[in-house]
């Protein structure tokens, strides 16, 4: 009982430290000054590009991850595998953003020759898109795949016996079976793609409109006008507490 | 508000304890100066620092470099520096409004002129270039001041460009970054063609990096830099304010892009 105790003194500085400054962000604004805000043009364009992209983004993630997210199921054992898809995740934003200009940009490699298709990738929304979807896809695609590892083989097996083709296997044993974790991925990855910022600053540039996200609008206005950006991270924050309950309500707990 | 107060104070201690760890000791003065200085201003004030340095010996100052209306805010929410040399008048009027220093303390520094950059391979060469169909220009936001002085230098050209030169140039604006810096890295990295930036901001470049296209006096924008001491200011900070706004700070102020 006594190290009870303990244990929640010593866990409380830690949080409080993640709750206050969420707590003390909603209270820095006035309810008309935030009303303002939300009817302002800007706060709508970036709410209209974060979600467009967003969308397209975890579109991406899916039809592209999901097969990788296949393929690494079957060899779970590799780590090389599995190291080189996370390696996205860890890496710090500004590094992504460096590195698709290192390849997409006017200079970097496949540069030029998308140019003379008439192909230009940095500054536009497929530029935000393509940033969120690489910092992204890791998140969905490694609780995808520990996912489809976790679908019972007997079950598979048993299907099989029962004469199930390829198709009746996938669509109704192994997808539904591994369905909350492909959710539970799905809103992890598109909680992500909605917060991008440090890539998409460098790799897409920030015009209102087009690929200003609400990351990119809050760090701009941070200074000049406090009430549209603490609106937008409202916003922001609304969204990512309504994805994580997702991830909640969907996760297998293991009790 | 309690929680706050103590959240800053652990901030600002730990702060202190970074910076007595790693200021070397010195026989006269064994603190750096703490400044707050806008982005543009981050390599002249290391300069004029040094330059002061030889004369006062200490230890070299510690800079924070940062959006002008970035630093004010901070300022206002308590950090200590001992001098804020912003970008312009607006951020040095937020302080001014908070009551932490009085208009009287404000000074102005030196000027510096907007200016076109493009990069050296690309088509742009001359302002009239700007509003080319398919050129990729960058300029900075209208939050910040790079970006409301780029603003007005456009529109005074339109006295030499024709009426349309600031809507044909908007056109081909494809993205307003949150600092002047962000412009310059964009137009130096190739990927966009050309942006406005303040002179100091590609002083020490060479035109094979970036090529400059100036503006002419007429229609440019000088951007002003102002600054003030700050309360509770280390005793010598006098001192020093009075070195960079004196004649021999004026060669650095100019070696390093600005008008002084």
């Amino acid at each position: 009982m006594k190290h009870r105790h303990l244990i929640d003194i010593v866990a409380l500085p830690m949080l409080l430290l993640l709750i206050v400054p969420l707590i003390g962000l909603s209270s820095r604004s006035s309810l008309t000054d935030l009303w303002q805000a939300v009817s302002s043009q800007e706060l709508q364009q970036a709410v209209w590009v974060t979600a467009n992209t967003s969308l397209m983004a975890i579109l991406c993630v899916i039809v592209g991850g999901t097969p990788l997210a296949v393929w690494l199921s079957r060899h779970p054992n590799s780590r090389w595998r599995t190291f080189l898809v996370d390696l996205p995740a860890v890496l710090p934003p500004a590094v992504a953003g460096l590195a698709l200009l290192a390849v997409f940009g006017r200079t970097g490699w496949l540069g030029p020759t998308l140019t003379t298709v008439g192909w230009q990738v940095p500054f536009t929304p497929l530029a935000v898109v393509l940033a969120q979807t690489f910092v992204a896809a890791p998140l969905y695609i490694r609780s995808a795949s520990a996912a489809l590892q976790g679908v019972d083989h007997d079950i598979i097996n048993a299907a099989m016996v029962d004469g199930a083709s390829r198709y009746e296997l996938w669509r109704f044993v192994i997808v539904p079976l591994a369905m909350p974790g492909l959710q539970a991925g799905v809103a992890m990855a598109l909680a992500r793609a909605l917060g991008e910022f440090g890539a998409t600053a460098l790799f897409a540039g920030s015009m209102p409109g087009q690929t200003r996200t609400l990351a990119l609008a809050i760090y701009i206005n941070a200074d000049y006008d406090n009430a549209t950006a603490i609106a937008m991270s409202l916003i922001l924050i609304v969204s990512a507490v309504v994805l994580l309950l997702i991830v909640k309500r969907v996760e297998p707990t293991h009790s | 508000m309690h929680r706050r107060s103590l959240f800053m104070m652990s901030g600002s201690a730990l702060g202190l304890a970074l910076l007595t760890a790693c200021t070397p000791m010195s026989t006269a003065v064994t603190t750096g100066f703490n400044l707050a200085v806008a982005a543009s201003l981050k390599d002249v004030m290391q300069a004029l620092d040094a330059a002061f340095s030889q004369q006062n010996p200490r230890p070299a100052a510690v800079l924070q470099a940062a959006g002008s209306g970035a630093l004010a805010q901070q300022i206002i929410d308590g950090a200590r520096f001992d001098v804020f040399a912003s970008a312009d008048r607006i951020a040095m009027a937020k302080v001014v409004d908070a009551k932490i220093i009085t208009a009287a303390d404000v000074v102005t520094l030196a000027t510096a002129d907007m200016i076109v950059v493009a990069h050296p391979k690309s088509t742009v060469t001359q302002l009239a270039d700007l509003t080319k169909p398919g050129i990729k220009v960058v300029l900075a936001d209208s939050t910040v001041p790079a970006g409301r002085y780029a603003q007005t230098a456009l529109t005074n050209l339109t006295a030499v460009h024709g009426a349309d030169y600031v809507t044909q140039v908007n056109a081909n604006v494809v993205s307003r970054e949150a600092n002047v810096r962000a412009v310059l890295q964009k137009v130096q990295s190739g990927e966009a063609d050309a942006g406005v930036v303040y002179t100091a901001d590609i002083a020490k470049l060479s035109d094979k990096i970036i090529r400059s296209i100036p503006i002419p006096n007429e229609y440019g924008v000088k951007a002003e830099y102002v600054a003030a001491i700050l309360p509770r200011a280390q005793a010598d900070t006098q001192a020093f304010f009075a070195f960079i706004q004196g004649s021999s700070a004026i060669p650095i102020w100019r070696d390093c892009g600005f008008r002084a």
